[in-house]
């Protein structure tokens, strides 16, 4: 119990850092945004109101609280280049890019566990070099050039999938599974490759352990003793590694949302760069942060499911 | 001799970039129903690969020859299936390290019961019963909440008295102990040691104990196998063996052991080092290079053995000619 509550704690002070840091950095950044909005040849008057009427003439603290309590309040502020506020326009994000990182999470772990454990466990001379040939391929090519690769494979030879846009789930399940398909294949290819390392390494560092020989020694089978006693205790580091690929597919969905069309928070992201929208930034800054602090208090937590030694301590 | 069972003309060697290296040659051993046998022999001398080719658990890169026999069945042509109905059943093994040997994971009791699930036809509870009776006699406290404890929250000992009750739990007909005592406190040692005695009396159980406690042997074992660099050099019943050893190696041994009688004068010690697996010759007496007695022939020929009160020797030499240099020697040294 005292084991969640200090992660919960170390939580809350995680996020209060990371809400620190996103305003901070904002405020640091050069170019006063009045000026951003109604341009440099602005009447002064008139950028003295707009800079009033965003709060901009108060102190540092004031702003923060502000900003922080507009936060609880659901409330981040109205983008200048769509104004709508920062909230929507993230929730419209979300749905798209929160089924894209969960389709390329699913398939990075169903392609990165199993091809792991296999090639832990037959993995002799005759399919390493094969495999470390493809792994460094799909570890060197980025996702967007994986992308247009797929894309002109699938799309536009094989005509087998749409090649941009994105169909919503409620609208048609199908649809939607199709037009994630190819996105989420061309992150995770990269992402799978680099987890069946680790898969691999940790599976093979686990047959060398004394508690094998003694599951051998029981009269298990070879099958048996990899799923009963050392696939559970592989799985440790790598729920590690799942934690930090969580931020490598948020990151790599900015740049193959661009590819694919799909207007996600990695378009908004983009967009809200080239076009000086702040508070825009600012919203999707802190909303991937977050984002990422959770999933590794998440991986702490699951953590302690597997492995009864930390639930102790 | 009825016999558990009975390795003859035992080979094991290592393969190693295309070079073989022979660690075992040509053992005989013999192990009778309920009886409990020492393997001696210093690291490095092919007790352990010995001990785990009689359970199939030999380093892949080893290659085997000659026979172990089960009963009626030749262990060494065995295929991982038909493995899978002699270990943990009729063969079961107890390791150096209970640290280690257990799953960090998985509860000790569920471990337990897996072997039981494993091979009988039980239901779930009525293999818990059997955990948690055979928990009891191992000699763990509050065995229901043993049951429930991951390894980390047992001690040293407790540990290796979970292996024990692992060992035992399926009444196997031969349990090989490989150094059971080594890594535990000298207070648990002697506990554990009692505990195998009990287990091998009350569930008749053969056991095969590799150690280097020369004093646990004395009180523990009928008889003894001493091995040197991969060969057996003498065996036969414990007290001819170690009181009146006729080897100049068993001699050797047994002069190195702290009794009330030698109080005060120096330990004797071997002089010399086993030879690396590599650098090991292929012919002659193993021991040749650091016997007190060797002669040319012992560098040349391997020695037959011969039987002597009770024992089996492996020396060119008589026991008298041994005795005579023996005592050259002391003399020689005062």
């Amino acid at each position: 119990m005292m084991y969640y509550c200090r992660k919960a704690g170390g939580l809350l002070v995680t996020l209060a850092l990371v809400s620190l840091i996103t305003f901070g950095v904002f405020q640091i950044l050069p170019g006063n945004p009045a000026y951003i909005i109604l341009g440099v040849d602005a009447d002064p008057m008139q950028i003295e109101a707009l800079e009033q009427s965003m709060g901009l003439d108060k102190p540092l603290y004031q702003r923060y609280f502000s900003w922080i309590r507009g936060l609880f309040a659901g409330d981040l502020g109205t983008s200048f280049r769509y104004q709508q506020p920062v909230s929507q326009l993230i929730t419209s994000g979300l749905t798209v890019t929160g089924s894209l990182a969960v389709m390329t999470m699913l398939m990075t772990v169903l392609i990165g566990i199993p091809a792991g454990i296999w090639l832990a466990g037959h993995g002799g001379r005759k399919y390493s070099v094969g495999f470390s040939m493809l792994s460094q391929i799909s570890l060197s090519v980025p996702a967007f050039c994986m992308g247009i690769f797929l894309i002109n494979l699938f799309s536009v030879r094989l005509k087998w999938l749409p090649s941009i846009g994105y169909i919503s789930w409620a609208e048609d399940p199908a649809g939607c599974m199709r037009s994630l398909l190819l996105p989420s294949l061309s992150i995770a290819l990269g992402s799978s490759a680099v987890l069946i390392r680790y898969v691999k390494v940790s599976v093979t560092n686990q047959q060398k352990q004394d508690y094998v020989r003694t599951a051998y020694s029981k009269g298990l089978r070879k099958s048996k003793v990899m799923y009963r006693h050392v696939v559970r205790n592989s799985l440790i580091p790598v729920i590690t590694i799942l934690g930090m690929l969580t931020a490598d597919i948020l990151g790599g969905s900015i740049i193959t949302e661009n590819v694919f069309s799909l207007p996600g928070i990695g378009r908004l992201i983009s967009v809200s760069i080239s076009s000086r929208d702040l508070p825009l930034l600012q919203g999707l800054v802190l909303y991937l942060a977050v984002i990422v602090v959770l999933c590794n208090f998440a991986v702490d937590l699951v953590y302690s499911v597997v492995d009864p030694r930390i639930r102790l301590k | 001799m009825n016999s558990v069972c009975k390795v003859k003309n035992f080979s094991l060697s290592f393969v190693q970039d295309k070079k073989e290296y022979a660690a075992v040659r040509d053992v005989n051993m013999e192990i009778a129903p309920g009886e409990i046998v020492a393997l001696i022999g210093e690291s490095g001398c092919g007790k352990s690969v010995t001990a785990l080719s009689m359970i199939g658990l030999q380093p892949e890169n080893a290659r085997v020859s000659g026979s172990i026999r089960f009963g009626d069945e030749e262990l060494l042509t065995l295929n991982d299936r038909e493995w899978s109905f002699y270990r943990g059943d009729r063969i079961s093994m107890i390791f150096q390290e209970p640290m280690t040997a257990l799953n960090p994971l998985i509860k000790v009791g569920k471990q337990i019961q897996e072997n039981v699930l494993l091979h009988q036809k039980v239901t779930g509870e009525a293999a818990v019963k059997q955990v948690l009776e055979v928990l009891k006699q191992v000699g763990l406290p509050d065995v229901e909440r043993i049951y429930q404890s991951y390894p980390h929250q047992l001690s040293g000992g407790q540990r290796q008295r979970i292996m024990i009750a692992m060992a035992f739990v399926n009444n196997p007909d031969l349990l090989i102990a490989d150094e059971p005592t080594t890594a535990l406190d000298v207070t648990i040692q002697a506990q554990i040691m009692d505990l195998m005695k009990k287990m091998n009396r009350e569930r008749q159980t053969a056991v095969l104990l590799i150690s280097h406690d020369l004093g646990v042997i004395r009180d523990l074992c009928s008889r003894v196998y001493i091995m040197y660099a991969g060969r057996v050099v003498e065996s036969g019943p414990v007290e001819y063996v170690l009181k009146e050893p006729v080897h100049p190696y068993t001699r050797g041994l047994a002069a190195a052991i702290p009794s009330a009688g030698r109080r005060g004068r120096e330990l004797e010690s071997i002089p010399g080092t086993v030879e690396p697996l590599q650098r090991r010759s292929k012919k002659g007496c193993p021991f040749a290079g650091r016997c007190f007695g060797a002669q040319s022939l012992c560098h040349e020929e391997t020695p037959h053995s011969y039987s002597y009160r009770g024992r089996d020797v492996y020396c060119h030499l008589s026991p008298a000619e041994i005795e005579k240099r023996s005592a050259e020697r002391k003399a020689d040294h005062e």
